[in-house]
């Protein structure tokens, strides 16, 4: 049982670890962790800080679900153009060209298919009809994005969820190395990213409950430095006349990807890419293993 | 079966753009513009001078990617100099260098003139702006001001970068125009210490300096550069000590006259004309530990043959949690001035320069010490700590007297320097 330290106001724990120092607190819905190879207190509690800081500054700014954010703005526009500023600017060139490289699979528009689907374990699949009159919602194509304008359709949305997580991560040890060059790894709900091999230890070990099986099992993962991510919930899905579908959807169909694996674990150099590659790999369905393996990059796939 | 297309090169460069330009975006939106570094020396000889410096500097980028640095310091200085008459074996009383009164030395003490005390403020500008993509222009600006000094200096570098910038090569150019009004005026030289003398006195003098450099800068790895500057300086004008004195002795070694306790001691005189050729050279290295390795050694020449060589090492120790501990080792050597006199014989013609400044003789100096230096790079301190100690060589030409006195004893001092930037 590790000691706590301290709680702080800025919501989140302090407590020793095997590894030094570690910040514990609840951001994007997940539950999210800082480990700081030291044993200055003061130290580990500025990186845990900045750390905690991009994290809620990246869900109050991106998340859809929080009003008076631009995402609210422009998802609410009715059809009229948003200006944007700076760093959403960026991340839609990133999903812009995300979009471009996967041939539409990965969909930031999405997210108006849930209307229709809701992953309860039940067997209410949607009707082709609610499905089909919700894709004219979806279609990144049918967004005008232009430096520094988006327009949506009236009734479409965007969502960064699918990127958010992983940005956060990528951004905080961005931050956190500003503050120390001392080993240190993020995780938040499971992305995560460490900036070099811990000096302590041959490698850090971290605990992630993989929902990717559907009995959760926690799970020891041990890496040295680099970025991992994991897309896949086998909770989530619906089940009628004996066939499975699961929670991944489609976006240029609506409908569930059949044999997608249950979990896809891809490995990199920081967390915004590797997310990318294990939500396209999810969308893939029975061609995860052979699309990850023509991309050269580390990976772990559960069926 | 289906042929997967390789994407993953392209979105990593994605990647790079979006977290490489958030980072600089975050970066502009949460740092000040200017950059504050503050300073504070405490400099302390034994029984002698003692000085306190607070220093002051700012420093923005600007949106060209120049850059303009401003620096503030304030010099407090108090306590004895040494006033290069020699010691001897009676009590003797000199003229304070504002004739206004006298001290005396007791029995077999190092004349030290009581009244050095001073301030200094100083305040230098820089600006450096690029000219194209791999020239830059760098100006500078500094005013120094004592209570009997005034220096104006403007400057100008240029700085070409070449073979993808790992090599920059630089031509500078420097002039200061120095005056100095002593406490008292300026005395006669090698002029008889006397009250009467005051009479004649003018009130000032001045001095002009150009420096001329050229520097080059080679990046070695992405761990190590070497660096190598030539400089010129060419000095015209008054470069005498009017508070320094030589002694005159008589054939005991005695600086006395006749039964007096005056002692017959002159003003120092030194040429007008200076000009130094200097090379300096310097390595740096980061080692795959983290530590760091600082080399450097100039070498320096002069038409008053002082000839200089200096060896500085610092080595840094890269400890864990943004600390680190930096040992620092420095040797200097010098030979003395062609008109270095220690002491001048009563009844000989005088030269036509002479000075017993003993920052003009025979000297090694030795500095050891150490830095320490904690906190993150926005909250960096630094403390230092440092023995420094001065050893001038014994002139070898004593006699009677004089060789009962120690007439260059060893000046040694504490440096204790903090810093905190901001």
């Amino acid at each position: 049982m590790p000691a706590t330290l301290q709680t702080k106001p800025a919501h989140f724990v302090l407590e020793r670890h095997s590894h030094g120092i570690r910040g514990r607190f609840k951001a994007m819905a997940s539950p999210c962790e800082v480990l700081v190879e030291t044993q200055d207190e003061q130290l580990a509690e500025n990186v845990v800080t900045v750390a905690v800081n991009e994290a809620l500054r990246i869900e109050q700014t991106f998340c859809r679900y929080r009003e008076r954010n631009l995402i609210h703005k422009i998802n609410n526009a009715n059809g009229e153009a948003v200006a944007v500023d700076e760093e959403l600017a960026r991340l839609l060139d990133f999903v812009d060209h995300c979009y471009r490289i996967s041939d539409g699979l990965f969909d930031v528009t999405a997210g108006v298919l849930r209307r229709a689907w809701r992953f309860d374990g039940s067997d209410r699949l949607p009707s082709r009809k609610q499905v089909k009159s919700l894709m004219n919602l979806v279609g990144w194509s049918k967004a005008h994005w232009r430096i520094p304008n988006i327009q949506l359709q009236p009734g479409m949305e965007i969502d960064l969820g699918g990127i958010g997580k992983e940005y956060a991560v990528d951004r905080a040890l961005l931050l956190a190395e500003e503050i120390s060059d001392t080993p240190i790894l993020i995780n938040f709900g499971g992305d995560l990213k460490a900036n070099r091999a811990p000096t302590r230890q041959q490698s850090w070990q971290v605990g992630i409950e993989l929902s990717a099986s559907a009995k959760p099992q926690p799970f020891v993962l041990s890496l040295d430095q680099g970025a991992y991510t994991t897309s896949g919930d086998a909770r989530r899905y619906l089940m009628r006349n004996g066939k499975r579908y699961g929670h991944v959807l489609n976006p240029r169909t609506g409908w569930s990807v059949s044999q997608a694996p249950s979990s896809v674990t891809v490995k990199g150099d920081s967390c915004t890419e590797t997310g990318v590659l294990s939500t396209m790999a999810m969308l893939k369905g029975k061609e995860a293993e052979r699309f990850l393996q023509a991309q050269g990059v580390e990976h772990w796939i559960q069926r | 079966m289906k042929k997967h297309a390789f994407i993953a090169s392209t979105l990593a460069s994605a990647t790079c753009t979006l977290l490489g330009a958030s980072n600089v975006l975050a970066a502009m939106n949460s740092d000040s513009l200017w950059e504050f570094d503050s300073a504070f020396l405490i400099y302390s000889e034994p029984d002698r001078v003692s000085a306190l410096e607070p220093t002051v500097s700012a420093k923005r980028e600007t949106t060209n990617g120049g850059s303009l640095f401003f620096k503030g310091v304030i010099d407090s200085l108090t306590g004895t100099s040494a006033n290069g008459a020699v010691p001897t074996d009676r009590a003797k009383a000199f003229t304070r260098p504002s004739g206004d009164g006298n001290y005396t030395i007791n029995t077999g003490g190092t004349p030290l003139d009581d009244t050095y005390h001073d301030t200094r403020l100083a305040i230098s500008s820089d600006w450096e702006t690029p000219l194209s993509q791999t020239m830059r222009l760098a100006l500078g600006g500094n005013i120094s001001n004592e209570f009997d000094y005034m220096s104006a200096s403007a400057s100008a570098r240029l700085l070409k970068d070449f073979n993808q910038k790992n090599t920059t090569l630089s031509v500078g150019l420097a002039h200061a125009e120095d005056t100095i009004e002593p406490e008292g005026g300026i005395p006669e030289a090698l002029g008889l210490v006397s009250e009467a003398e005051f009479d004649n006195r003018a009130n000032d003098d001045d001095n002009s300096v150009t420096d001329l450099l050229f520097g080059v800068t080679q990046i070695i790895d992405q761990n190590s550069f070497f660096q190598v500057n030539y400089g010129l300086t060419d000095s015209n004008g008054y470069h005498t000590d009017p508070y320094k004195l030589v002694s005159l002795v008589d054939g005991n070694g005695r600086p006395f006259g006749d039964n007096s306790d005056i002692p017959s001691v002159i003003y120092e005189n030194r040429p007008e004309d200076r000009a130094r050729h200097s090379l300096f050279g310097r390595y740096k290295r980061k080692l795959d530990s983290g530590d760091m390795l600082d080399l450097s050694y100039r070498y320096s020449t002069d038409d008053w043959e002082i000839d200089t060589h200096t060896v500085d090492i610092k080595y840094r120790f890269d400890l864990t949690g943004n600390r680190y501990i930096q040992p620092h080792f420095r040797f200097y050597t010098q030979s003395e001035a062609e008109f270095y006199r220690p002491f001048l014989l009563q009844g000989e013609g005088l030269p036509e320069f002479a000075s017993a400044d003993y920052r003009l003789a025979d000297m090694d100096t030795f500095t050891i010490g150490a830095e320490y230096g904690w906190g993150n790079k926005n909250n960096p301190w630094r403390v230092s700590l440092e023995y420094y100690l001065q050893e001038p060589t014994e002139p070898g030409n004593k006699f009677g007297e004089l060789e009962n006195q120690e007439l260059l004893p060893s000046v040694d001092a504490i440096l204790l320097r903090v810093n905190k930037r901001f």
